[in-house]
């Protein structure tokens, strides 16, 4: 027969396993029946409470100790993903063409790439570059350096790195930063957008201190015409000394209002993405048949396809082996795509129909494929 | 760019490219008008500054 049990009559003791959730009608015991801290949290298993029982959240001052992983769907409030730097190599590591640890000479008025992605100049004044490893704000950041070693008035700096468009980038507002420091009077960030070409935000100062800056600007609403849009961290004219230079680092263009801090890539992803408009190749490069006794055809992928078709050039010595014997070999033509590449070789002798193998003796040795702006 | 000694090379029967010495380089420059060298090459032709050879 069932008993009440009441506040009179009450219960001594109940013990382990006497009352099992199926004794436990829904709703039985409600909030107002627990009384605060009365479960411990050791009493709640896994999955013992859904989301549909948390009716008011948790505040703040329940969460403690480690937190559980949190899923990206559950961020809110969060405008961008980061790693959303557009430029490329803003850190200076990948230098593909040359060291540049020392002052390298660029031609007057001649954009000149150097390291990968950047392009530099003085118009009708030449320059050196390099980069180094700068104090910036107490703390160490690889900077860019132009400076001039000849004279002129009403000249610009035109160091800039140029940004593949795509059709999801139009009308988005970016936001381009970077440290900044020149001697140089009246510079100022500037973007040429192929609409046109403007210099938004502050007067850079030329008092010769490392500075921070940041500004903004929308892009185009078609952008369907331009293959890029190029940034330089300082333009204007000016009057250029044999000690004017310009140095800059940690330069980032990402969409959004608002600057946010500059992001390292490890080397390998930078250097892939620098591949994809500059590569070389060393050691061995490709293989091919000997259709002549001159000439072989001989095909090679590049690792990263190509923003265009390449340009290829060759720079030192080169070898080809059919098996039988190696010959060194020039190059005569080229073709392909910017996928898949074939370059003619020349050479004196090898044996018609066989396979050969084109290679380079080492890394001084090289063959470059070129698809930069 | 200073562009000399521009020639046509082919590849197939066909021209495939364009041999040219660029600012003291021996470059193969491909027939994309997306590839600057080319277009710098088209440029100048059409400024009349260079030719370009036949191929051999």
């Amino acid at each position: 027969m069932p008993t009440e049990i009441s506040g009179s009559t009450g219960v001594n003791k109940i013990t382990d396993g006497t009352v099992v959730t199926a004794d436990i009608a829904a709703d039985a015991v409600d909030g107002t029946k627990i009384a605060d801290n009365a479960i411990n949290s050791e009493h709640i298993t896994a999955g013992g409470v859904d989301d549909a029982h948390l009716a008011t959240g948790i505040t703040a001052s329940k969460l403690t100790g480690a937190l559980p992983a949190i899923s990206g769907a559950a961020l809110t409030g969060i405008t961008e993903p980061p790693r959303k730097n557009f430029i490329i190599n803003g850190g200076f590591t990948v230098n593909q063409r040359a060291a540049y640890t020392s002052a390298t000479a660029v031609g007057a008025g001649a954009k000149t790439y150097v390291s990968d992605r950047w392009a530099v100049y003085i118009e009708s004044i030449a320059c050196t570059y390099n980069w180094y490893d700068a104090t910036i704000d107490s703390v160490k950041r690889r900077a860019g350096k132009v400076i001039s070693t000849g004279t002129g008035s009403s000249k610009y700096f035109h160091v800039t790195q140029q940004i593949e468009y795509e059709s999801w980038m139009e009308g988005r507002t970016i936001t381009i930063s970077g440290w900044v420091r020149t001697n140089l009077a009246g510079q100022k960030f500037r973007i040429c957008d192929g609409v046109g070409c403007y210099t938004p935000g502050s007067v850079i100062a030329s008092d010769g201190n490392w500075a921070y800056y940041s500004t903004q600007h929308t892009l185009p609403n078609d952008v369907s015409s331009y293959a890029a849009f190029q940034v330089h961290p300082a333009f204007a004219t000016g009057n250029f000394t044999t000690s004017t230079y310009l140095e800059w680092a940690e330069f980032k263009v990402e969409f959004g209002s608002t600057a946010t801090a500059y992001e390292h890539r490890s080397y390998g992803e930078e250097l892939a993405l620098c591949q994809r408009y500059y590569e070389v190749i060393t050691g061995g490069i490709g293989m091919g048949i000997v259709k002549s006794s001159t000439a072989a055809d001989c095909s090679f992928q590049p690792k990263v396809n190509k923003r265009a078709a390449p340009t290829i050039s060759f720079s030192g010595t080169f070898y080809a082996n059919d098996g039988s014997a190696q010959q060194s070999a020039t190059l005569s033509s080229t073709g392909g795509t910017q996928d898949g590449l074939i370059v003619v070789i020349a050479f004196s002798s090898l044996n018609t129909g066989r396979a050969c193998m084109l290679y380079t003796p080492s890394v001084d040795h090289k063959l470059t494929v070129d698809a930069e702006f | 760019m200073i562009i000399t000694n521009a020639k046509y090379t082919q590849w197939q029967g066909t021209n495939s490219s364009v041999k040219a010495t660029i600012d003291g380089q021996e470059m193969f420059i491909p027939l994309d008008e997306s590839n600057r060298h080319y277009a710098e090459i088209l440029k100048q032709v059409a400024d009349g500054t260079i030719t370009i050879a036949e191929a051999d």
